[in-house]
């Protein structure tokens, strides 16, 4: 074991005594390593817990004594009242230079080039900054030019999304920007070990082992599953950047929490890239469909009409639903579909196929919500009033609407038994962001 | 209330299941949902769930038979209960509790425990836990059968067994556990003799753990040996 080894393993990263495969004692003895305890009261250092719920306590018989333990983030290996975390410090992996990294010739909306000189310039004050930019903005090009600064500077990256799907999405796009740089990718279940890059992909939940690792932050959709809902990823976003970091935070839809707080800049681009604006929902009211699809059989009329014109005009129709049993109806009802929702084991490969035109039609639970760009969608949400969907979720489906240059626009249509306050809030929101884009 | 194995809040709701499975508070319905209890027919050694692939007689499996018929323990008398099956939840939350250390998680079945307890082991003079191996204390940070046995009785738990530092059991095949030489010993005064004593384990798996200690028992004197583990694999 050499200096070298361990100040390598402990690269910005913290583990426990138990996850480093060195003589703890030995470790003690260097003077850059950080040696805190893992607990303090109720307070979870690794993951920021501190719901006395969460945590449990025993008669220890490491320490022989009567111990807390952490059950938030106990699937990372336990950490107890007597665990001591270590940590090294972050360095950087690549020299300033003034060399050109980014490989990219798309052009930029005047839009685009206004929020992208904002990210360079959050960059070079080490500020933070929350880019508004509607579904099909091309938020992730907003980014390359600020990236690419960057890594001129030497700083180390890190793009963090709460999805998996976003991960494996966004890594071919930087590979191909920047294809001098090594890039690694960090999501659940990725075996591979950490190996420090100065451009890292990861997943808010892989985020939690870093340690005041990263310059620049980068976090795309902020306002998603789980990490609007569960502390402990909000923690380890703040735990992974240094302590003087730019962080720049991208959303559709930003939480208010977000969006009305005077420390973080603020940029809006309304407009999609290629300039059209957002199809705004048209609201159906269906009456008790629900009752009438799961005792009889019986789906609802309007969105059956929805379906075939749909097909007819040569389009592709994805059915938003609120629940599986719903889909699964649905799926046997309607020929040529197919449903998948977050469990389903070929779910890459039906969106896949429904992309190629071998489905006729395609349903789906929120899942779908965000991230996937097919041309030529319409799309239909089943029990809009369910609360499954709110404002942000409608916005988002919308969104999936006339995204490509050669299909802008696309139908939406909402059908209900009854409006609720969120459908109102999706509508108000997108004639907003319509008005805000020039259109009225 | 929080789940004590998923974590998530959820309401105690008061169902027939509620009503006449008490005892599983701590589990949201979901969780409880994926516990197998073992029903009433049972191999009248081991306690594993009549099901025909592991029985040619009505009344003891192919396994217990295997073991009559085992040089070593001829003498030995197994009499095992169990209340779960070892299903596939029951291996996450086992690897859970035991591998990840969540102590608390064996408050999920304290109820069951203790109403085993009472209709069938009032009787007993000690409860025996299973030791481990210091390595392996270090590394848990707890025994598992301690764990279970303070949730029956702390006061008639008695630690009279030692065991040699030696492999983990669930790494062995089950032929090499079966043959595998009888890691544990006795220590201190021979305070089991004519006494009623209960061993108490989280897994029945082969039972070789159940022999071994049964037998040591055995040769020490006790007049009358039961076991208990939570799980019958």
């Amino acid at each position: 074991m050499t200096e070298h080894e361990i100040l390598a393993l402990l690269n910005g990263i913290r583990l426990l005594a138990d996850e480093i495969p060195f003589d703890i004692q030995e470790i003690n003895k260097l003077g850059l390593i950080k040696k805190e305890l893992g607990l303090n009261n109720y307070n979870c250092l690794r993951c920021g817990n501190n719901d006395k719920n969460k945590f449990g306590k025993h008669f220890c018989l490491r320490c022989n004594n009567i111990c807390y333990y952490c059950k938030n983030c106990i699937m990372m290996g336990k950490l107890s009242s007597c665990s001591e975390l270590y940590s090294g410090p972050s360095t950087n992996t690549l020299e300033p230079t003034n060399k050109n990294y980014l490989n990219y010739d798309g052009e930029f909306t005047d839009e685009q080039k206004t929020a992208s000189t904002k990210v360079i310039e959050t960059i070079k004050q080490k500020s933070q900054l929350l880019i508004w930019a509607v579904c099909g903005a091309g938020k992730t090009e907003i980014i390359f030019p600020g990236l690419n600064f960057a890594l001129q500077k030497g700083l180390n990256i890190c793009l963090a999304t709460p999805r998996t799907d976003v991960v494996h999405e966004l890594t071919p796009r930087l590979k191909k920007a920047f294809p001098e740089i090594e890039i690694t990718s960090l999501f659940g279940g990725s075996e591979n070990k950490y190996k420090n890059s100065p451009i890292t992909i990861s997943t808010t939940h892989q985020l939690l082992r870093f340690y005041k690792k990263f310059d620049v932050l980068i976090l795309d959709e902020i306002d998603a599953f789980p990490y609007n809902y569960d502390k402990s990823l909000q923690y380890a976003v703040n735990n992974a950047r240094k302590d003087d970091s730019t962080f720049i935070m991208l959303s559709a839809t930003p939480p208010n929490s977000i969006n009305y707080n005077q420390q973080i800049n603020k940029v809006i681009i309304p407009k999609r890239y290629h300039g059209n604006p957002l199809p705004l929902p048209k609201l159906e009211w269906i009456g008790d469909w629900e009752k009438s699809l799961l005792t009889k059989n019986n789906v609802p009329k309007k969105l059956q009409d929805f379906i075939e014109h749909s097909i007819r005009e040569g389009r592709k129709p994805i059915v938003f639903v609120p629940n599986i049993p719903i889909g699964s109806v649905l799926q046997d009802k309607i020929s040529e579909s197919k449903f998948v929702y977050s469990s389903h084991e070929n779910r890459k490969r039906i969106v896949e196929e429904f992309k190629e035109g071998k489905l006729k039609c395609l349903i789906t639970t929120t899942i779908l919500e965000r991230g996937v760009t097919i041309p030529f969608v319409d799309v239909a949400v089943l029990g809009a009033d369910d609360e499954i969907f709110n404002e942000t979720a409608l916005v988002q489906i919308a969104g999936r609407v006339g995204r490509k240059k050669e299909d802008t626009s696309g139908r939406v249509i909402f059908f209900h038994n009854g409006k609720t306050n969120e459908i109102l809030k999706s509508i108000k929101h997108i004639k907003k962001i319509n008005r805000l884009g020039g259109f009225e | 209330m929080i789940c004590l194995y998923c974590l998530k809040n959820y309401n105690m709701e008061v169902t027939w299941t509620t009503i006449f499975k008490p005892g599983r508070k701590g589990l949201c319905s979901e969780c409880c949902s994926n516990l197998e209890p073992i029903r009433e027919e049972t191999c009248e050694k081991c306690g594993r769930e009549y099901d025909e692939q592991w029985f040619d007689n009505k009344h003891i499996c192919t396994d217990c038979v295997a073991w009559e018929n085992h040089p070593n323990y001829k003498e030995v008398k197994i009499k095992n209960t169990s209340i779960y099956k070892y299903n596939n939840f029951a291996k996450e939350f086992v690897a859970k509790w035991k591998y990840r250390g969540d102590y608390e998680l064996i408050y999920a079945f304290s109820d069951e425990i203790k109403k085993t307890y009472k209709s069938k082991y009032k009787k007993v003079d000690y409860i025996i836990t299973i030791p481990l191996s210091t390595e392996r204390s270090y590394e848990r940070g707890f025994n598992q059968s301690e764990a279970i046995a303070k949730i029956m009785d702390q006061k008639k738990t008695l630690k009279v067994l030692k065991k040699n530092e030696t492999n983990k059991q669930s790494k062995k095949k089950k032929l090499e556990r079966i043959h595998s030489e009888n890691p544990f010993i006795m220590t201190g005064v021979k305070s089991t003799i004519d006494k009623k004593v209960l061993i108490v384990d989280d897994i029945y798996t082969t039972g070789t753990t159940m022999y071994q200690i049964s037998k040591i028992l055995y040769e020490a004197g006790a007049s009358e040996i039961s076991t208990f583990a939570l799980f019958r694999g």
